[in-house]
């Protein structure tokens, strides 16, 4: 032992140039064992079994992650979700009236006004905007839950509802609805004119 | 074990959420439909009503079965419109036309219209006749009342005035043709205004010295 104290850094030098040392391979078998290996991998549907079985710490933490943000946004649905009893405002009258040319469609701007405090978001769908939750959301400037959209619509007769939430089909109650003998569910009429 | 069964729920959790979300799939994915609305080019209607009329479906919570019987109807009725308010003055004139079709309106009540109004837009005064047939009055009663006011030249605001008169009445609680003689004779008692004059009879203008 003490002779290796003596001459450590020879002693390391000479193993470690011993280990680094690798046998030859022949490469038609190193070919053969990497093809085997290939072949072996896991279809997808059993590395996700793999995966789930096994334990993992980061999996652990992505999982408490999901289920918590899973667990909020089911409670702020159910908060905000309408609620039977709701009262709405039926669209105000014609406020403007634009002419841009004799020959141009006249087009008229025309309130609507609902009153939804229990809603996180409204949208106006008609006829005008083919239907399209997403064409004409409302916004409550005051936060006290009275909603309200202007656009401009051409003079006659136009179907409309509220989709609140993006899911609850909502009739005008204050305005006159028209049974839908196609889908069943109701739709406001609004009549529009110029001033 | 329970942790990971969370996170599938979590990931199937969106696929659930949208079909109580009632979304609109893309309509041109459907065969049906896009057969549809490439048959509304072909025959020269506007196809906007039909893909209008799918996303309400789709949007109300219809099965594709439904939407397709539906968007075919309307074309149907848009067809029959289009051939009766020849020559037409706009395409929205076609939907109102099919609606009041949709509603028992039948198609010589706007052929008589068209003969009356060749060149005047009818999609006012057809969304007004519709509005007094859904509003339970006479088919008939209504047609005449408002093709008398076409007659007489009245401008699209009273026309829609008068349908949104029937229906406040009605509301109210008055019985429909109560409602249609008040109202229509409050119209009909109105003087004529000059554009009114000029519509009803152009010809008979004298010209000024």
């Amino acid at each position: 032992m003490d002779d290796l104290n003596d001459r450590p850094d020879e002693v390391i030098s000479a193993l470690v140039a011993r280990l680094q040392r690798m046998p030859a391979s022949e490469p038609r078998a190193r070919a053969a064992i990497l093809a085997r290996v290939r072949g072996r991998t896991p279809a997808p549907w059993k590395a996700a079994f793999y995966w789930l079985w096994q334990p993992s710490v980061p999996a652990a933490a992505l999982v408490a992650v999901a289920v918590v943000a899973l667990g909020a946004g089911y409670a702020g649905r159910a908060l905000v979700a309408p609620r039977p009893g709701l009262v709405a405002v039926e669209p105000e009258g014609p406020a403007l009236t634009l002419v841009a040319n004799p020959g141009a469609p006249r087009l008229v701007a025309t309130q609507f006004v609902v009153e939804l405090p229990a809603a996180a978001s409204v949208s106006l769908v008609g006829e005008f905007n083919g239907w399209d939750p997403a064409a004409t959301p409302l916004v409550d400037p005051s936060g006290r839950g009275a909603w309200e959209a202007s656009v401009l619509l051409p003079p006659g007769r136009h179907l409309y509802a509220y989709v609140v939430n993006g899911t609850v089909w909502t009739p005008d109650p204050r305005a006159p609805q028209v049974a839908d003998p196609d889908f069943g569910r109701a739709n406001s009429v609004a009549m529009v004119s110029e001033r | 074990m329970l942790a990971k069964v969370a996170i599938c729920a979590v990931l199937l959790a969106p696929v659930v959420s949208a079909q109580s979300r009632n979304t609109v799939p893309d309509l041109r994915s459907i065969p049906e439909l896009a057969y549809e609305f490439d048959k509304a080019v072909a025959l020269g209607i506007p196809m906007a009503p039909l893909e209008a009329k799918a996303r309400e479906g789709f949007l109300k919570g219809a099965t594709a079965e439904r939407v397709h019987v539906a968007v075919r109807n309307l074309s149907a009725k848009m067809v029959e419109a289009k051939e009766a308010l020849a020559p037409v003055q706009s395409p929205n004139e076609i939907l109102e036309g099919a609606k009041a079709l949709q509603q028992g309106v039948p198609s010589s009540v706007l052929r008589a219209m068209r003969r009356t109004q060749r060149t005047r837009n009818l999609e006012v005064s057809l969304g007004v006749l519709t509005e007094l047939v859904v509003r339970k009055i006479p088919m008939q009663r209504a047609a005449d009342e408002v093709n008398k006011m076409l007659q007489r030249g009245v401008t699209e605001g009273v026309l829609i005035a008068f349908g949104r008169g029937v229906q406040g009445d009605i509301s109210a609680g008055l019985a429909p043709t109560v409602a249609l003689d008040i109202r229509s004779r409050g119209v009909l008692s109105l003087p004529q205004g000059p554009a009114q004059g000029a519509a009803l009879a152009p010809a008979l203008r004298i010209p000024p010295p």
